[in-house]
């Protein structure tokens, strides 16, 4: 790639050295993302911006300002021209051309054509052919042009579910089906051991039927869908109208958790959560004792005589309902699995009507949702008003589309056929909302239902508003009975469809957690002086997203590997080790707090010095014989050593220099460790006569004595005495030196890492 | 769509009020339906959902409990109220053996939602798939 690209370069120059800007020269070797090939350019000139090509002379101006040659790939939408690159380069290097053309005043605007990175599209083939209500959101366009989908491959980026999050779908049963699950019983596979909670209300005697369960028996461990199909003269339900089985149970299950990017059938909302199938709803409907129960069950709460469920749900999808108020004992239950932790998601029901007046959409604590069609407008049949939550895609056969999933082709009885279905409804659109839900749990497990509703509501997508639409015009002269009034409008608004329609894309993004839990550091004492303390090793939780990470007064590292420290700011991410170091006080008894923050929070790693040493070893000073008498004697420097900190120096009968320099003093002070300290005092007046100093630094004592030499008499001898003692003193002198350049090397701390 | 009309309410049986005298055993069981018109059994069938009662005692949680204090509740009633099952969260499910008209089990919801002894007692809704 370079080897071209440096190829093409050259050549380029070569035709275009004389009258172009010079081509930027670029090092392609760093260059991972995809190379850019385009520009897309809004030439300034009117005529151009709209021309559907671009004729000679303009591209040789576009490309005499850019430094390359451009050609003309294509007219686009906004007034824009899409150039051609002559090879492809790298985002950095094509930007540099496209500021040239708007530098030049060719270009109102110009940018590199950027590639995207395709989000996961599963390769279902019916996601592909038929499930708009799972795919990116287009919008913007005329009525039919547009489609409101749950925006679900930005989502799928980041999660496709886990297994430990389980919703339980309270419906008419489960099918095995080779896009879901092929054994519903056992522990394996997506679909986790559900239960039949239908318990018998009567039993034909003609045909032995019981009502509603349709299995032959009440309650048992096994949710399979028998089927619920009636005939026109059904004894219980029966209108005039037969009903082939609706295998609803198995379509919405399907909706939730489908085997998704596995090539077969269509895809699912969250195809890697658990799903359970709680039976309620059988041979003409079901009733609420059963779906009480059932729901308590699906969260691990206990019914008299039904065993433990060993997978409770975190989301209760229930595409059921019916008219009527919230009853007490519904209430209790909602709220009783809301203490659990779970979500109740409902159906706001099919009417068209308030959904205030249908049951559970009307309970407190729900989320009821309520049914958008392909052009994010309210299905014809979906309720509407204060108790709907959210919308999400539902379907609308009447205008355009519905919502595909798995199915039986059984009109009574299974066929197990692994077959598919177009269905619509708000039961339709509830499990697309379960299953971005379970999404979202999986991302972050403390999700509360509260939190869970809020942040769907958030983000979700906001309704269109298509004034006079076709799909009004539709329903004012072909379908007059679904309107609902007399303007005939079905724009969804806030007050209508709740907060809007569930962007999965959205919600999943907003859960993204860069604030880890709290961390501390084990605080560390009597450490030495001046030296690299590491703290234990702490480990990074609660994030799902790399997280900043910064350290003041000292370095961090991350998985703690010795030769990682640093102090400049970084990222880090979930599970990684990180430890702290910092160098110790010089001070005993002296506390060094390092600042580790992670994401907004804070850790502090504390070390704390030896405790204090103020008894110096002991020192000695050099006695000093033949001093003249009473001059100013001066004993060889003595270095204090054994204390570790400023330690109380006093001195009797003399003075004393810190360092020997040229101050002396005979004021009590302080001496620090290593450093060198003389006596001074003034020698004896009389001949062999002595003088003692005595130093105390911390409790010890040493003293310093001089004697005066004997006195002889003779002017020639004063003479040579004098010169050796020029010479004693010139080498004390030098000794002294020495010994000053070594205590400075002592003096210096010790590095090691700890 | 089409959601089936359950057929409550419709039916003329029973004139007799709530409950006004102790029902007889006489009544027709529920799970033993006698040959009759299939338009006659569907509101029988339809009614007879309509007579279970989802009730919650104050101070009667088990099915012990709960059976002990169903023979002076139907002594107050004049109802014959017969323990069906327990339910989650100490709730129990009740049946009235002898089928009444809608206006007469309204009737008799209402006096048990007013007895001291009861926290709530509600009808044991039919539900179905929003088709």
């Amino acid at each position: 790639m370079q080897k071209r690209s440096s190829l093409a370069l050259a050549v380029f120059s070569a035709l275009y050295a004389s009258a172009y800007a010079a081509p930027v020269v670029f090092d392609m070797r760093s260059a991972a993302e995809p190379k850019i090939r385009q520009l897309i350019v809004q030439p300034a000139r009117f005529d151009l911006a709209h021309a559907q090509s671009v004729d000679k002379a303009s591209l040789a101006s576009f490309s005499q300002a850019a430094g390359i040659e451009l050609s003309h790939a294509r007219a686009m939408s906004g007034q824009a021209q899409v150039l051609r690159l002559p090879y492809a380069m790298s985002a950095s290097e094509a930007e540099i051309y496209a500021a040239r053309l708007v530098a030049s005043g060719l270009a109102s605007y110009a940018e590199p054509d950027r590639w995207v990175r395709p989000s996961l599209e599963p390769n279902d083939p019916f996601y592909v052919s038929r499930q708009w209500h799972y795919k990116a959101i287009k919008s913007g366009f005329a009525y039919g042009d547009n489609n409101y989908g749950l925006n679900l491959p930005g989502a799928w980026d980041v999660t496709q579910g886990l297994s430990a999050v389980t919703v339980a779908v309270l419906d008419s049963g489960l099918l095995a089906h080779a896009d879901i699950d092929s054994n519903i019983m056992d522990d394996s596979g997506q679909v986790k051991p559900g239960y039949d909670f239908i318990s018998v209300l009567v039993t034909d005697p003609d045909s032995g039927v019981v009502y509603p369960p349709n299995d032959g028996d009440g309650r048992d461990p096994d949710p399979t869908d028998p089927g619920d199909w009636y005939a026109a003269d059904d004894p219980v339900c029966g209108g005039g109208e037969e009903h082939p089985s609706t295998w609803h149970g198995t379509h919405v299950t399907g909706t939730v958790g489908a085997l998704s990017n596995n090539g077969v059938g269509v895809s699912g909302v969250a195809w890697n959560v658990s799903l359970l199938p709680v039976r309620v709803l059988g041979k003409c409907g079901g009733v609420n004792s059963d779906i009480i129960d059932g729901m308590r069950w699906a969260v691990g709460m206990s019914v008299p005589g039904v065993p433990a469920n060993a997978h409770p749900a975190r989301v209760l999808s229930m595409s059921l309902g019916g008219e009527g108020a919230c009853d007490k004992a519904y209430q209790a239950a909602i709220s009783d699995v809301r203490k659990q932790g779970a979500v109740v998601v409902v159906a706001a029901g099919n009417e068209s009507m308030d959904a205030s007046k249908a049951s559970p959409a009307n309970c407190s604590g729900v989320i009821s949702v309520a049914a958008t069609d392909q052009q994010g407008q309210r299905a014809y049949y979906s309720n509407y008003g204060a108790s709907v939550s959210i919308a999400a895609p539902g379907g609308d056969s009447l205008v355009d589309t519905q919502v595909y999933s798995t199915a039986d082709g059984g009109a009574k009885a299974a066929l197990n056929d692994n077959a598919y279905e177009s269905k619509q409804g708000t039961s339709m659109a509830t499990p697309h909302v379960s299953g971005v839900i379970a999404l979202m749990l999986a991302r972050n497990a403390t999700l509360t239902p509260d939190q869970v509703l809020q942040k769907l509501k958030d983000t979700a997508t906001a309704f269109p508003d298509y004034p006079g639409t076709s799909k009004d015009a539709f329903f004012k002269s072909r379908a007059p009975s679904y309107c609902l009034d007399a303007s005939c409008s079905f724009d969804c608004t806030t007050s209508l469809c709740g907060a809007g329609i569930v962007n999965a894309t959205a919600v999943i993004d907003a859960l993204s957690n860069s604030t880890p839990d709290p961390f501390s550091f084990a605080a560390q004492s009597n450490v030495a002086l001046s030296t690299l303390v590491t703290s234990n090793s702490i480990t990074v939780s609660g994030i799902n997203v790399p997280a900043s990470i910064s350290v003041s007064n000292g370095e961090y590292s991350l998985d703690c590997a010795p030769s990682g420290f640093t102090s400049s700011a970084g990222k880090v991410s979930v599970g990684q080790t990180v430890c702290v170091r910092h160098l110790s006080s010089v001070e005993p008894e002296t506390r060094t707090d390092t600042t580790l923050t992670i994401g907004g929070v804070s850790g502090v790693f504390s070390s704390t010095t030896l405790p204090a040493d103020r008894t110096p070893d002991a020192f000695s000073f050099s006695p000093v014989s033949d001093a003249a008498p009473d001059v100013p004697v001066t004993s060889a420097p003595v270095t204090i050593q054994g204390i570790n900190t400023a330690t109380p120096i006093s001195v009797v009968n003399g003075e004393y220099s810190i360092g020997c320099g040229a101050s002396f003093t005979a004021k009590a002070g302080e001496i620090r460790p290593s450093q060198t300290v003389c006596l001074r005092h003034t020698s004896s007046s009389a001949s062999g006569g002595s003088a003692s100093s005595t130093l105390t630094v911390g409790g010890v004592s040493a003293s310093f004595v001089s004697t005066t030499r004997v006195e002889s008499g003779g002017g020639g001898s004063m003479g040579l005495f004098g010169l050796l003692a020029l010479l004693a003193l010139s080498a004390a002198r030098q000794r002294r030196w020495l010994i000053a350049r070594i205590s400075m090397q002592k003096t210096k701390p010790e590095s090691a890492p700890n | 769509m089409r959601r089936f009309v359950w057929l409550m309410g419709l039916a003329s049986i029973g004139g007799l009020g709530a409950c006004v005298s102790p029902s007889p055993a006489e009544t027709t069981p529920s799970t033993a339906l006698q040959a009759e018109s299939a338009e006659k059994r569907a509101e029988r069938e339809g009614l007879l959902v309509s007579q279970r009662v989802i009730i919650r005692f104050k101070n009667a949680t088990t099915e012990a409990e709960a059976r002990a204090l169903l023979p002076e509740l139907n002594a107050q009633l004049g109802c014959d109220l017969v323990y069906v099952r327990p339910m989650s969260a100490g709730v129990h499910l009740l049946r009235l053996s002898s089928p009444l008209d809608a206006p007469a089990f309204d009737s008799v919801l209402r006096r048990l939602s007013a007895d001291p002894a009861v926290d709530y007692a509600e009808p044991d809704r039919l539900v179905t798939i929003h088709r």
